[in-house]
């Protein structure tokens, strides 16, 4: 009992302190695309003007926005998913000038336009690279 | 009351229908466990017994310790996707790829950006229709999706617990066993995974807990709670095609071999289950997600010649890669797999040691010699044999990274269901270490 009961103190050190920083240094699922979906969908809903382009996993705008999406939308890709696009997408939209990107880095910005200012950014705390997510704006 | 119960209840056939059913039916069984184990330690109410609540409830909260703010181990878009769809099968009771059948058993799910799919996949129907009921008291998405896999981990601890104490008679060790069951790194891992690989380790809880309490009580609450019990697993994820009718085929015999008196009772549960699974291979094997799941366990090399079906190639496979499943079967056994460095796949492992506590190494070693030497008794057989059964599908996989020593492809996440069999063996090793050792200190 003393044995297994050191071991899992052991471990759960390990798992709570250490883990995140291995995980987050070997695979990419970085909590700030959440942030940045989230300030991106409400921009668009300030401004339904402008497109967004999405550089992320296709599901990151829908999945981290699905508390405040119609059902309906969600079912036809209607509503404020008519405004996103993925940068991959042959058929998009030319992107211009307001239009906003959702970036996971590493990101070439020659996919869309060269002149681009960063609205958010963020870093992975417990990853040692300095990639991240954003959200930018076309200038 | 939310619609998506109105709708539920307005279709009894569906898969969240029966789910809802399951659950009544598990809740009432544990309510009459609960009250015979309450009975068995009547008055005997003692530092021991305290000991082992506190640290079940230590050890169940210590799986939502940090909760949100650990960096989720599966890729977004799977967890998304999953999300998604089941937000999608919540609001309007269809998929929004196949939207003909209310609340289909195989769905699927798109993502949709201008009436346009652009990415899809078949759900499973466990890991959906939790996320769609779970979505009814938390808003949709990480939060949702982090809930449900957290769930399912707790739930199966407490099934684990239930089932120790079906084998065992003893509150205090089925106490430490669902304990047990927490700490370990491997459930830790499941529960910040995909929902498909934590549904498929609670499937794999239900089914086991459910055979033991038909076997022992032989009641017909049992007999409708093994039937649903095998329906959930079976639609829990794909490893469970091979492992639920091999574990049919294999428990029929060996009770039937072993417990004369349970023959009877084994034919029943035999002519059931086939029953059941035909019906489902017979309404659902021209379903696209069906086509799915089975076409993506052959795609991983799990079984060539099982989608199309072709007996030839199965048999060629197993023919010429015999070795190499046999290799890749034991690896799953093997200390450094269990013990030492576990799945080289960090979302997998910890990367603190194995998939299980060093410590408990000796348990289980010491347990699986029990079980080879000893005469031991029905129950222990058949957690063996579930250990052996739960093993089979991804020892046949070449999916996985290479492990550190053996250079195996062994895979954790596919291979959750057998944390389950792993746990009890390690507490059945325990308490023999115990009986050993009645007056050191080793289990104190």
């Amino acid at each position: 009992m003393i044995l297994i009961g050191l071991n899992t103190i052991i471990f759960y050190n390990n798992y709570f302190n250490e883990y995140p920083k291995k995980l987050s240094n070997i695979w990419f699922n970085d909590p700030g695309i959440r942030i940045v979906s989230k300030e991106a969908y409400e921009i668009l809903l300030k401004s339904p003007s402008r497109n967004l382009f999405f550089n992320t996993p296709e599901s990151s705008f829908i999945y981290h926005n699905l508390y405040r999406i119609n059902p309906n939308d969600a079912f036809y890709g209607n509503g404020i998913l008519s405004m996103v696009f993925s940068i991959d997408d042959e058929t998009k939209p030319l992107p211009k000038k307001d239009d906003l990107i959702l970036i996971q880095e590493p990101f070439d910005p020659s996919k869309t336009s060269n002149k681009i200012k960063y609205l958010h950014r963020t870093t992975n705390k417990y990853a040692s690279t300095q990639y991240g997510a954003g959200l930018i704006e076309i200038e | 009351m939310d619609l998506f119960f109105l709708r539920v209840l307005s279709n009894p056939l569906s898969f969240p229908f029966l789910m809802l059913v399951y659950f009544c039916c598990i809740l009432m069984i544990l309510v009459k466990l609960t009250k015979e184990m309450i009975a068995s330690c009547k008055n005997k109410f003692n530092t021991i017994l305290s000991l082992s609540i506190i640290s079940f409830l230590l050890s169940s909260s210590l799986i939502f310790y940090n909760f949100y703010n650990m960096p989720k181990a599966g890729f977004e878009i799977d967890d998304g996707i999953y999300a998604i769809g089941s937000f999608v099968l919540k609001n309007s009771g269809v998929d929004n790829q196949n939207n003909t059948k209310v609340f289909p058993f195989f769905p699927c799910s798109e993502i949709k950006y201008h009436e346009k799919s652009i990415y899809s996949v078949s759900l499973r129907s466990l890991p959906a229709y939790s996320q769609s009921y779970v979505q009814c008291f938390i808003k949709p998405g990480f939060e949702s999706i982090k809930l449900e896999n957290a769930l399912f981990s707790l739930f199966s601890s407490v099934l684990v617990g239930f089932t120790f104490f079906m084998i065992s008679g003893k509150v205090t060790q089925s106490l430490f066993c669902s304990s047990l069951f927490n700490i370990i790194p491997w459930v830790h891992l499941m529960a910040n995974l995909h929902p498909e690989g934590s549904a498929y380790l609670f499937g794999s809880s239900c089914f086991l807990f459910a055979f033991y309490y038909y076997l022992i009580k032989k009641s017909f609450l049992s007999y409708v709670n093994l039937l649903l019990s095998m329906i959930m697993f079976f639609l829990s994820w794909a490893p469970a095609f091979i492992v639920l009718p091999v574990s049919i085929i294999g428990f029929t015999i060996l009770v039937s071999f072993y417990s004369k008196s349970d023959r009877l009772l084994m034919l029943r549960f035999f002519i059931s289950s086939v029953l059941v699974l035909f019906f489902i291979y017979i309404g659902f094997h021209e379903e696209y997600g069906f086509k799915w799941n089975l076409g993506r366990a052959a795609s991983l090399g799990c079984l060539p010649g099982l989608s199309p079906f072709d007996y030839q190639l199965i048999f060629e496979g197993l023919k010429n890669n015999w070795h190499i499943y046999l290799t890749d079967y034991f690896g799953y056994l093997s200390p450094e797999f269990l013990f030492l460095c576990g799945d080289g796949n960090l979302r997998h492992n910890s990367g603190f040691g194995g998939q299980v506590l060093l410590s408990l190494a000796v348990a289980f070693y010491f347990a699986l010699y029990f079980f080879g030497t000893k005469k031991i008794n029905i129950h222990y057989k058949i957690l063996f044999l579930y250990l052996l059964i739960t093993i089979l599908p991804y020892s046949l996989c070449t999916e996985g990274y290479r492990t550190a020593f053996l250079h195996l492809p062994l895979h954790a996440m596919r291979q959750s269901a057998m944390i389950i069999p792993v746990v009890l063996i390690i507490m059945v090793g325990l308490v023999k270490i115990h009986e050993y050792n009645k007056n050191t200190l080793i289990f104190i």
